[in-house]
């Protein structure tokens, strides 16, 4: 066992959970190395004092349930307002939840069509599209009435809400970086059209059956077969049951599914489930 | 009638089909914790606020697809570990490392209390010493180790409830945290004066 090695085992020895053989292996290497004994104290002494840390009191400051109050009344009542170009940063750092909504651009349109940043042309839509791009989903809507959109992440709650028109169209890649697949939300007016998006994570999920309703299904089906996964359907609650057979998402799926919903293919390899 | 004995996923429910009243309890229950949590990240108590508010502007637009596999507070460390991140890249100027700092409250200044059970003051004193320490030692980490090294010694959260709240396996939070505390003992070991037995 080398010095690295060593380290570890620190914080698991110290907690009497190292397994017995380690155990021995690193208490071997700890009589041999002087060096290493010294650190190991440190660290004993570096936990003995982080142990403390839960006796610290902390005032709850007299505003706070104010600050809370209106600030969850502000967000309620003013939905955020369009920009020219809105550039979204990724709303996440490392491995904590960063399922982010990338690159949404807000285009300006004159007439039916559209000239946005990237050089493509926007055609008046009533409705979104997604399409696949590998294990992210781009959203485009072009409305041609005032329309809301919003995007929730969730397992955060993070949202964003554009209120577009004949003269603004916005494109958003719905994107995660999560270990474990990441459920979008997408609803136009307050709800009138709701969506839901799985993107699959870095992790497959080997588990193969399962159940619950249309959003878990779709959250499995793109964690198992690392395919993002897009529900179109109004009734998103009827209870489900799956066992994922095989390589093809699509028949696996279907057989799922109750009368009345369907699964297919849509652009760009995006796996779609809708009952509209 | 208040809603504050009724546990978490009665509130949630009740909150789910549209009760405010029920959300608003949720949010009483939980809004000083959330708050220790938040102020043990950023030691400003105006940020922790903001932190606090944002994180619960977030569980409002999410609980309606909330369906309880993990436990409220866990899903809460999780959203309210988010809006620190998120608040650190928006502004990182704004994290205070000492102890001395003292909180505004609606009755006045009110300097930062530790118990301190029997000791003289010179040991209450390099007691104190110690934990600022330890305290602006962890406030030199790195924001995600500084979150799990709070939520494990000063939340007393479990490997497995932060393995729930960062999504991550219960072997990575382990090894992570160790690291987070190799990393600690480095800043520790550049003045020992104070822990020499």
């Amino acid at each position: 066992m080398n010095q690295d090695k060593a380290r570890e085992f620190f914080s698991s020895y110290f907690e009497g959970t190292l397994e017995s053989g380690l155990k021995q292996s690193l208490e071997q290497k700890l009589r041999s190395d002087a060096q290493l004994q010294a650190e190991y104290a440190a660290f004993a002494r570096t936990m003995e004092e982080l142990g403390q840390l839960k006796y610290e009191q902390i005032e709850i400051p007299s505003y706070l349930s104010d600050r809370i109050a209106s600030r969850m009344e502000q967000a309620e009542q003013k939905p955020k307002t369009s920009l020219l170009y809105l550039w979204l940063p990724r709303l996440s750092v490392g491995a904590v939840a960063a399922a982010a909504i990338v690159g949404a651009v807000i285009n300006l349109r004159s007439g039916s069509a559209t000239v946005s940043t990237g050089g493509a042309i926007d055609i008046a839509n009533p409705d979104p599209s997604f399409i696949g791009q590998g294990s992210d989903v781009k959203i485009h809507f072009a409305p041609t009435s005032p329309r809301r959109i919003s995007v929730v992440e969730v397992k955060t709650g993070q949202a964003h809400t554009y209120e577009l028109d004949r003269s603004k169209s916005i494109r958003n890649v719905l994107h995660n970086d999560n270990p474990a697949v990441a459920l979008f939300q997408v609803k136009i007016d307050s709800g009138r059209s709701t969506y839901f998006v799985a993107l699959p994570g870095s992790q497959v999920d080997a588990k193969s059956t399962g159940s619950g309703s249309l959003t878990d299904l779709a959250v499995a089906a793109s964690g198992h077969f690392h395919t993002p996964v897009l529900v179109a359907a109004t009734d998103t609650h009827k209870t489900l049951s799956w066992t994922f057979e095989g390589i093809d998402a699509r028949a696996a799926v279907q057989k799922a599914l109750t009368d009345g919903q369907t699964v297919d293919i849509r652009p760009q390899n995006l796996l779609t489930i809708s009952d509209r | 009638m208040s809603e504050g004995y009724l546990d978490d996923q009665m509130l949630i429910e009740r909150a789910q089909k549209g009760d405010r009243s029920s959300l608003n309890a949720l949010i009483r229950k939980h809004e000083a914790r959330a708050f220790q949590y938040a102020f043990r990240l950023c030691r400003n108590p105006d940020t922790a606020a903001d932190i606090v508010a944002e994180a619960f502007i977030r569980v409002n637009n999410a609980l309606p697809n909330f369906k309880g596999q993990s436990a409220f507070t866990t899903w809460l460390y999780r959203i309210l570990t988010n809006c620190y991140l998120d608040s650190r890249k928006r502004d990182k100027s704004k994290y205070l490392t000492s102890l001395d700092t003292v909180l505004q409250t609606g009755e006045g200044e009110v300097e930062r209390q530790f118990e301190d059970p029997g000791r003289t003051p010179q040991q209450e004193a390099e007691r104190n010493d110690r934990e600022q320490r330890i305290i602006d030692a962890v406030n030199e980490l790195p924001d995600y180790q500084r979150a799990m090294i709070v939520m494990y010694h000063s939340e007393m959260l479990s490997y497995e409830d932060i393995s729930a709240a960062l999504d991550l396996p219960v072997g990575t939070v382990k090894s992570r945290l160790n690291r987070a505390r190799l990393s600690l003992r480095e800043i520790l070991m550049r003045d020992e004066e104070l822990f020499k037995i």
